[in-house]
Formats: C-alpha cells, sequence, structure tokens
C-alpha cells in the first residue's frame, strides 16, 4: 500500500466523522450524549466567534448577547405566535447580525483592550435589558423569570425531541456546516484580507484593503452562525432566561476556549471545546461539592500555563505532533 | 505625463508644521529622491500622499484623480503602492501568504493570487523562502518582502520609504540592482533616502527638503551643488572651497 500524507489525512478526517455520526449508536446513556452536546455546542460557537476574536485579530467578549438575541427571538415567535423556531432561527441570526454591524461600527475603531471593553459593556446591555424588560407592548419577554418553552412532545417542526439523539445529530450537523464555510472562507479573498487587517491594520490598508469592511463583514457572520445557536440552546434545554443565554461567563468562557485551543486557527475551537468542557464537567462533579468554584480555578490556571509556554494555543503543539505521526505512517505504507 | 503631483501640501500638527508648502511632481517612468536630514518631514510627506495622513490643506493627484481626501486603500486601488520605513511583514504568515495578500489586488480567485504573488517572489530573488514565516526572515528578506507585496499590487508608482536603512554595503547593491529592475518593468519610483550616494546614483531628479519644506530640486548634480542644500547637511558655516 502506497499512501501520500494527504491521503492518510483525509483517511483521518473521514474517520473521524464517520464516529462522530456512530457515537450515539453505541453510547446509550442520555448523560454522556448530553455532554457530547455541550463539547459540540460549545465548539461551534467558539468557532463562530473566530471569525472576529480569531481571524480578524481583536477580542470579543460580548458574544453571549448574539446566543441571546438568537435564543430570544426564536422562542418569542414560537411561543407566542406559533413561529417554527426552525424559522424563528434564522430570523434571530438576521437581527443579530444587523446588531452585530451597528456594534461593529463604532467598536471597531477602538484597539486592545478598548474593544474588549466596549464588547463586554455591550453584552451586559443586552442581558440587563432582557432583565428587566417583562413586555414590550404584547410581546411577553418574560423579565429576569426568563420564558418556558410549552414542551409538545417529539416534533421535528416545533424542534423538540424526548431523546438527547436528535438534538446530537442536529449540532454535529451545524458544526460541520460552520467549520465548511470557516475553511472556504479562509482560503478565499475574503480570509486573507481579514487576517492581514486583523495581523497589521496599516500594511493591509497600504495593499488595498478596506479593513473596516472585512471586519463588518466577520462580525455580520460571527453573530449571525451565534444567533443561530441560541436557537439550539432555547429548544435543547426548553428554558431560556437572561442569566442562562446572556451572561458574561459564557462569553468569558467562549474566549477562554479559543486562546487555550489557539485563536485564529480553525482547528483551535475544537480542542480548545474538546480539552476544556470536559475538564470543566469533570471538576464541576468530582469537587464541585467540597470545593465550590475550584473548576474556574483550574480554568484559570490553564490559561495561565497556556498563555506562557504555548501562546498560540495548544493546536500548535497538537498540529506538530500529529503531522509527524502522519508523516511516520506515510513512510511505513511506502516501504 | 505627470503620474503625481502635490500643490501646497501643508501638514501642522498642532503648532508644528511638519509639512510646508511642498510642491512636488513624478512623471511617468521616472525614478523621483527625496532627500533630507531626520525630521525633515518626508515621512510625513509620503504618509499624506498615501492617505495616511489627511494634510491641513494643499492638493494632491494622482493618475488624473484628486485623491487628497482619500483612504488608504482606496489610493492603493488606484495604483498607488507604498513601503514602510519600519518593516511592517504579516509576521505570523509565510512569505507566500503575504505577498499573496497583495496579489488578490486585481483578481477574485486565489489560485491566480497566488500565481502572481510567486512571479512577484521570483522578480525579487526571494522565491526560495516562499514557505517561511515573515517573523523568520532576516532584515534585507524583510525588506525585498515587503517590496515583493508592493509590486503585486500591480502598481502604477512606487513609493519607497528608506529601503536601505539597515543594509549592509553589499546589501544595498543587491536592492539597487532590484530597484532598477521594477523600475525597467515600467513602475515609476518615489524613493526617500538617508544615503546620498545611493539615492545620487538611481535618481532621475531629487528634491530636497529641510524643515517640511522643500529647498531645491533637480538633477542629481544640480542638488548636490545647491547651497540651501549643502547648508542644511553641512550647517552655515562650511564654505565650499573655491578653486
Amino acid at each position: 500500500m502506497n499512501f501520500s500524507e494527504k491521503q492518510i489525512k483525509s483517511i483521518f478526517l473521514i474517520f473521524l466523522i464517520a464516529l462522530s455520526f456512530l457515537i450515539p449508536a453505541f453510547v446509550k446513556n442520555q448523560s454522556y450524549i448530553q455532554i457530547l452536546i455541550v463539547v459540540m455546542f460549545f465548539m461551534y460557537i467558539t468557532t463562530a466567534w473566530n471569525f472576529v476574536g480569531g481571524f480578524a485579530g481583536v477580542l470579543p467578549l460580548g458574544n453571549a448577547a448574539f446566543i441571546a438575541i438568537g435564543a430570544y427571538t426564536s422562542t418569542i415567535l414560537f411561543t407566542q405566535y406559533g413561529i417554527s423556531p426552525w424559522i424563528g432561527m434564522f430570523i434571530g441570526g438576521i437581527i443579530s447580525a444587523i446588531v452585530g454591524i451597528i456594534i461593529g461600527l463604532p467598536t471597531f475603531k477602538l484597539r486592545g483592550a478598548y474593544f474588549a471593553l466596549a464588547t463586554i459593556a455591550f453584552g451586559e446591555g443586552i442581558r440587563i435589558l432582557f432583565q428587566n424588560i417583562d413586555k414590550v407592548g404584547s410581546i411577553n419577554v418574560g423579565g429576569a423569570r426568563g420564558i418556558l418553552i410549552n414542551y409538545t412532545g417529539n416534533s421535528f417542526v416545533n424542534f423538540q425531541w424526548v431523546s438527547r439523539v436528535p438534538y446530537y445529530y442536529i449540532i454535529l450537523i451545524m458544526l460541520i456546516i460552520l467549520l465548511v464555510i470557516t475553511v472556504y472562507l479562509m482560503n478565499s479573498k475574503m480570509g486573507y484580507y481579514l487576517t492581514a487587517g486583523g495581523e497589521d491594520p496599516e500594511a493591509a490598508a497600504s495593499l488595498g484593503i478596506d479593513v473596516a469592511k472585512y471586519k463588518l463583514i466577520a462580525m455580520a457572520l460571527s453573530a449571525f452562525f451565534t444567533a443561530i445557536a441560541g436557537t439550539f440552546y432555547a429548544q435543547w434545554i426548553l428554558y431560556i432566561f437572561p442569566k442562562s443565554v446572556g451572561s458574561l461567563d459564557l462569553s468569558f468562557e467562549i474566549a477562554f476556549i479559543a486562546i487555550i485551543g489557539g485563536r485564529g486557527t480553525i482547528i483551535g475551537p475544537i480542542l480548545g471545546a474538546l480539552l476544556l468542557k470536559p475538564l470543566g464537567e469533570l471538576t464541576r462533579t468530582y469537587l464541585g461539592g467540597t470545593l465550590p468554584g475550584l473548576h474556574l480555578f483550574i480554568l484559570g490556571l490553564v490559561l495561565v500555563l497556556v498563555m506562557i509556554y504555548q501562546p498560540r494555543g495548544i493546536q500548535e503543539f497538537l498540529t506538530k505532533l500529529f503531522n509527524r505521526f502522519v508523516k511516520k505512517i506515510a513512510k511505513t505504507s511506502q516501504s | 505625463m505627470v503620474v503625481l503631483k502635490t500643490e501646497k501640501v501643508v501638514k501642522k500638527f498642532g503648532g508644528l508644521v511638519a509639512v510646508n508648502n511642498m510642491d512636488f511632481e513624478v512623471e511617468e517612468k521616472e525614478i523621483v529622491g527625496i532627500i533630507g536630514a531626520n525630521g525633515a518631514g518626508k515621512t510625513t510627506f509620503f504618509n499624506c500622499i498615501s492617505g495616511f495622513l489627511k494634510p491641513t490643506s494643499g492638493k494632491i493627484i494622482f493618475d488624473n484623480h484628486d485623491i487628497t481626501n482619500h483612504r488608504p486603500h482606496q489610493i492603493s486601488k488606484l495604483g498607488l503602492a507604498r513601503t514602510f520605513q519600519i518593516v511592517r511583514p504579516f509576521v505570523n504568515k509565510s512569505v507566500l501568504y503575504n505577498v499573496t495578500v497583495g496579489a488578490f489586488a486585481h483578481t477574485q480567485h486565489k489560485t491566480e493570487a497566488i500565481e502572481k504573488a510567486k512571479e512577484a517572489l521570483q522578480f525579487l530573488n526571494l522565491y526560495e523562502k516562499s514557505d517561511t514565516l515573515a517573523k523568520n526572515l532576516t532584515l534585507p528578506e524583510r525588506k525585498r518582502l515587503e517590496l515583493a507585496r508592493a509590486i503585486a499590487t500591480q502598481p502604477k508608482i512606487l513609493l519607497l520609504d528608506e529601503v536601505m536603512a539597515g543594509l549592509r554595503p553589499s546589501e544595498i547593491k543587491d536592492m539597487l540592482k532590484v530597484i532598477e529592475k521594477i523600475n525597467n518593468s515600467g513602475v515609476t519610483i518615489v524613493i526617500i533616502e538617508h544615503i546620498m550616494q545611493v539615492i545620487m546614483s538611481i535618481s532621475d531628479r531629487i528634491y530636497a527638503m529641510n524643515f517640511g519644506e522643500r529647498i531645491a530640486c533637480g538633477t542629481p548634480k544640480e542638488v548636490a551643488k545647491d547651497e540651501n542644500v549643502i547648508k542644511a547637511y553641512l550647517g552655515d558655516e562650511y564654505v565650499i572651497p573655491s578653486n
């Protein structure tokens, strides 16, 4: 047998995708499936964050606001107007993209920490808004109590299932679609221009790049896809309230995962979520009772260590390792 | 034909006048040098032309477009490329990636952009370094990378801001060859430089600046003999020895 490195990599990818589709056939314990959904949910929202936080080179810390916008839009449309969450999902995405552009217009003029601070203010602003508004006209927003989604039993149109498995497949497909879009964009003019603008805005401008325009497009895409995850969350948990979908903790967690995994790389958010979410779940389960808050401490520690020893995230080290491994297989297959 | 022209360009920073009443003209396919001591306003003048600074007053015309209030990316799209005094490569990206960004100026397709980028790299003898990360290049290589990136945008005119600074004499020789090669391919060049021999040898015409003002303009020989230039470089005390 004779395999090139590229072939081996494609085989790995196909194997990985096939494996993720087959997992529910073998894993019958619903709580394990639930953890996998959580992991993929975070892979998805961090990949969406990465358009702005990774490739455009700024640090948004308010992305939970987009999750909230998506979750609230589809939930209000579903519970009060009977519109299917599948449709609400896209309406929420579009509203979120528009909000993203409105927020991006003034904030992209800010640099470094100032941009991050502005997005924190925006994220918190949206959460406090949802928390304090009970009703807008006849629309019930629910205030701090949030909105409970009426349970209808298994129904595709209503985006509801008893079993966790359909949710598993939906988030898996959402993740694959988003990753394909990311790979496509990053290999296009848009990706080159966005990355260049993120690395050095002035050098990019000297090459004819309208840096602000490309950042706004990235922001709109990021907000759109993040909002879609908001709808998924709402239908998966069937209950939303401002602190669950719009909290600052959530915004920070997205950034942590991206930084630890590797900002501005396609694989970074995947590895980050794969490492951090199970770690968080385990420490919470085993240490949460005796030492509450310890899991956050561990997260902080991991972040500091990664920043010192792997400033470009764990992806750099793991990609090298993987490439070496692939090379070895290619060699043995040829001899 | 005049490609680039400025009329009475003034740039003030608060009370400081960095560029004062600059009249400047470049003919097609010329190499024009700008000389002047540190702080004479050369780079500020470049920044005004390329849109990174808005002139306080005056007019800049490039290729029959009034670009006075254009933004940098718009000016670049019209065909004016520049390099920076302190090189600014995209450090975490490969050499090829850097140049491909420039090459996307005239195409939507990645394969075509990469093709153009490779041509530019070959033109500057940097092709073997295609896969090297920009941060791992030596200074002369970085300067050539910056040039490659700029010419990949296929400019009509190229503004070079001290591309020789920090280079060794042998490297300067190579760089001069590169600049002449670019010029021979039909690109007009405006170059700021400190090193007199360098600029004297390649420029068709030279402008001399002092305290933001143009003090002389003409062929290298004329400028070298100009009283104001000698004063600015050597001080008032210097007396030309008479034969």
